[in-house]
């Protein structure tokens, strides 16, 4: 039997584990970051303009520049993250440096002697969209369900014989069936009639969740912006979003029981996956001067086209007392030592974003120039991320994604994102304060999650440089899943905490 | 890292202490209004002149005391010399008719040398201002489809020790779960284990075989490699 499951092995090509509806996500469900004057006012510049962030958000913004700039945004992240997992309350901190725009922006003012282009402005800039370093950690007492189902599930409906319970899932299901975490169940003739777990739900067990992440979505954006006697501004960003993310994941069940005959005293499975893309796209975008004062302004960020290259390696320990003893198993030792890759492409939800400015005054004096308050609203389809196969010759990939798909079509929705922001300037002394809401993006209302951010900052220009400073405490809702199961309700912790995000940008014209 | 967070901020510092244009006078802020390069020029120009702080009013205050009739009916200097329409009369512009105070080339409000050289010429042209990879062999992706359950629980059973089963099995979840039984006979020899079995072949739909190649190559991870194992070892 062994001989015959070595030769079996040799010749199978393997796999599990999948991108799934949460990597979508990722590139999606973000707050709005950029220079420090930008954050402060609770990231509005839909319609505002005259900040490089512009390029980012709503690139006709840039052709208010007739003059040049350069800017620099480093930047402090503080994680507070709170999780309440099956009534047990969890916390975890995590500090980390970050940036925020920085970029230079070249503008130029035509003769308006020969063109009713009044400018014409050039921007390259790199801005952080998303931060993903963190740690999620929970635990809590489960008796209802097990991490261990999500293995069944698969072994089950995949109708899995033994051969490929032990060779074909090499990240998840067969490092169970391995380790005699899973086992068959067996009819008295010795058929196979199904699979088991060794956990013992009915006593239950504690479960302990642990997730390091790093890694950020930085865009790099090339924008450039035409001026149209003053009134009319319309431009357009190049945008090379770039994506890395790495999770290492430890996740554990301890018997909630002494008794040490009840087959089981505990598991870990370790998880090192990284994820690294590169893509495409476009921001488009106008602002319209209807009069003195007032701006209105329209964005529309399409689809990002990603290129996606993973890997992972997996690992299970797992101690069944006197079932199997202490064993353990690695995709290592079940995959000649290297890691599994996969290979996609990803279109991340598109946005739309609608805008108004109240800018008072707009002089050339800078003693005269007083306020401005800005408010955006923002559409963005999460559910529409779709996933695509990087071979298309390969029919079973693009089977794949497509129910990845199907379920980010049913996991997610669209929902609209409010900031509001503005300042007071007092001529070369400058004073903001901003908020936004970020509405949920999951479809069951159940799943409660939503972002809220109270903003605020000082700024300073003078002498030909301009530094601003602002903080933006971020109140975060939002669910995170240990594992998932079709046939059991799912169990979720709920986070809760903050996120503060300090920034200083430093600038200079010239 | 630390060391190339410093080293950015320096040469930050470092670029910023080149910057000349703005270094005396306004620093322009494009939130608000964004001057021409004519205008930085003429700026630069005003300020080797005056003191740091000569401004348009200054220039407007500066022609009040020398004339305050022809001047006082006017309090705001900055709106009528709006750079951005500075259009020095030979564009295509409107004629609004008489405002003597515009900039030239040859000084603030030279009434003598304006549009085609021609003398005296009160009409000036001014726009007004407001315009301003997977896989598979056969998988069912039941770790996706999970995704489309929406029913959540987040709290426990009861459980009852002397059946060693919970109200999870009193709930439709017996099929579910497992009876296992230890081979010490005491207290607690017997729990309940998650389950999941395969259909019930009958006689009118047989159930499909199991195979081998299930999973094969799915959920997107390929291997490069080829497995070391030498399949599951037997149970002690």
């Amino acid at each position: 039997m062994k001989k015959y499951l070595l030769i079996l092995s040799i010749f199978s090509c393997t796999i599990i584990l999948a991108q799934n509806p949460d990597d979508a996500l990722r590139t999606a469900w973000f707050t709005q970051n950029g220079s420090a004057r930008n954050i402060a006012t609770g990231g509005v510049m839909g319609s505002l303009g005259g900040d490089i962030t512009a390029a980012h958000v709503n690139p006709a913004g840039l052709g208010l520049f007739k003059t040049n700039e350069f800017v620099f945004t480093p930047g402090i992240t503080l994680n507070k993250n709170k999780f309440n997992y099956r009534g047990k309350d969890t916390s975890s901190i995590k500090n980390t440096f970050n940036y925020g725009t920085i970029g230079a922006v070249f503008g130029t003012p035509h003769d308006r002697k020969t063109s009713k282009w009044a400018s014409t402005a050039f921007s390259i800039s790199v801005n952080q969209l998303a931060n993903y370093n963190n740690k999620v950690q929970f635990k809590g007492f489960n008796n209802s369900s097990s991490f261990t189902e999500q293995y069944l599930e698969e072994l089950i409906r995949d109708r899995a014989d033994t051969n490929a319970a032990y060779s074909n899932y090499i990240f998840g299901s067969s490092l169970a069936f391995s380790t005699y975490l899973i086992d068959t169940i067996r009819g008295n003739a010795g058929q196979v009639l199904g699979y088991q777990s060794l956990v013992p739900i009915s006593t239950g067990v504690n479960q302990d969740y642990n997730a390091a992440t790093t890694g950020g979505y930085h865009e790099l954006a090339i924008g450039v912006a035409s001026n149209l006697e003053d009134k009319l501004y319309v431009g357009g960003s190049l945008t090379i979003p770039i994506i890395s993310y790495q999770k290492d994941l430890i996740y554990s069940e301890t018997d909630a029981t002494t008794n040490p005959n009840n087959h089981f005293q505990s598991f870990t499975f370790k998880e090192q996956s990284k994820s690294n893309g590169i893509g495409v796209g476009l921001k488009l975008g106008m602002i319209y001067k209807p009069q003195e004062y007032w701006r209105l302004g329209f964005a529309i960020h399409t689809p990002q086209f990603m290129a996606f290259a993973d890997e992972i390696r997996a690992s299970i320990i797992a101690n069944t007392e006197t079932y199997a003893g202490t064993r353990s198993e690695s995709s290592d030792h079940l995959n000649s030592g290297n890691a599994g890759e996969r290979k996609y492409n990803l279109l991340t939800p598109w946005r739309a974003i609608a805008s108004g400015s109240y800018v008072f005054r707009e002089v050339h004096d800078t003693r005269k120039q007083r306020a401005f308050i800005s408010a955006d609203i923002e559409y963005v389809n999460y559910r529409g991320a779709r996933f695509y196969a990087s071979d298309t010759k390969d029919q079973a990939a693009k089977n794949y994604l497509n129910r990845v798909n199907e379920g980010v079509k049913d996991y997610y929705k669209g929902n609209l994102n409010f900031r509001v922001g503005g300042e007071l300037k007092l001529h070369t002394f400058m004073f903001r304060l901003g908020g936004a809401f970020y509405g949920s993006p999951y479809k069951s209302s159940e799943l409660r999650a939503n972002r809220i951010l109270a903003t605020g900052g000082l700024g300073y220009r003078n002498h030909g440089i301009f530094i601003d400073l602002s903080y933006a405490h971020t109140f975060n809702k939002d669910v995170v899943f240990p594992y998932r199961l079709n046939d059991r309700p799912n169990t979720f912790a709920a986070q809760t905490g903050s996120v503060g995000n300090a920034v200083l940008t430093f600038g200079f014209k010239f | 890292m630390k060391r190339n967070f410093l080293l950015t901020i320096f040469l930050a510092i470092l670029l910023a202490s080149c910057s000349s244009a703005y270094k005396s006078g306004q620093t322009p802020d494009d939130v608000y209004y964004s001057p021409t390069r004519e205008t930085k020029k003429e700026e630069t120009k005003k300020q080797n002149e005056k003191d740091e702080y000569a401004s348009a009013d200054d220039n407007y205050l500066h022609m009040k005391v020398r004339s305050y009739n022809r001047w006082n009916t006017i309090d705001d200097y900055s709106y009528w010399n709006d750079t951005r329409y500075n259009y020095q009369c030979n564009c295509n512009c409107y004629n609004y008719g008489y405002n003597p105070y515009i900039k030239t080339s040859y000084g603030w409000n030279n009434w003598y040398l304006q549009t085609n050289n021609s003398l005296y010429n009160p009409y000036y042209t001014l726009i007004p201002y407001k315009n301003p990879t997977i896989y598979t062999g056969n998988t069912t992706a039941s770790n996706i489809k999970a995704y489309s359950n929406t029913k959540f629980s987040n709290t426990n059973n009861t459980y009852n020790p002397k059946t060693g089963t919970n109200n999870s099995v009193g709930n439709g979840f017996g099929n579910l779960v497992k009876k296992a039984f230890s081979s010490n006979n005491g207290a607690g020899s017997s729990w309940d284990r998650p389950a999941r079995t395969f259909d019930n072949p009958s006689s009118s739909s047989p159930a499909p075989a199991t195979s081998s190649s299930a999973g094969g190559n799915s959920g997107g991870y390929n291997s490069k490699g080829t497995s070391t194992g030498s399949g599951r070892s037997g149970r002690n």
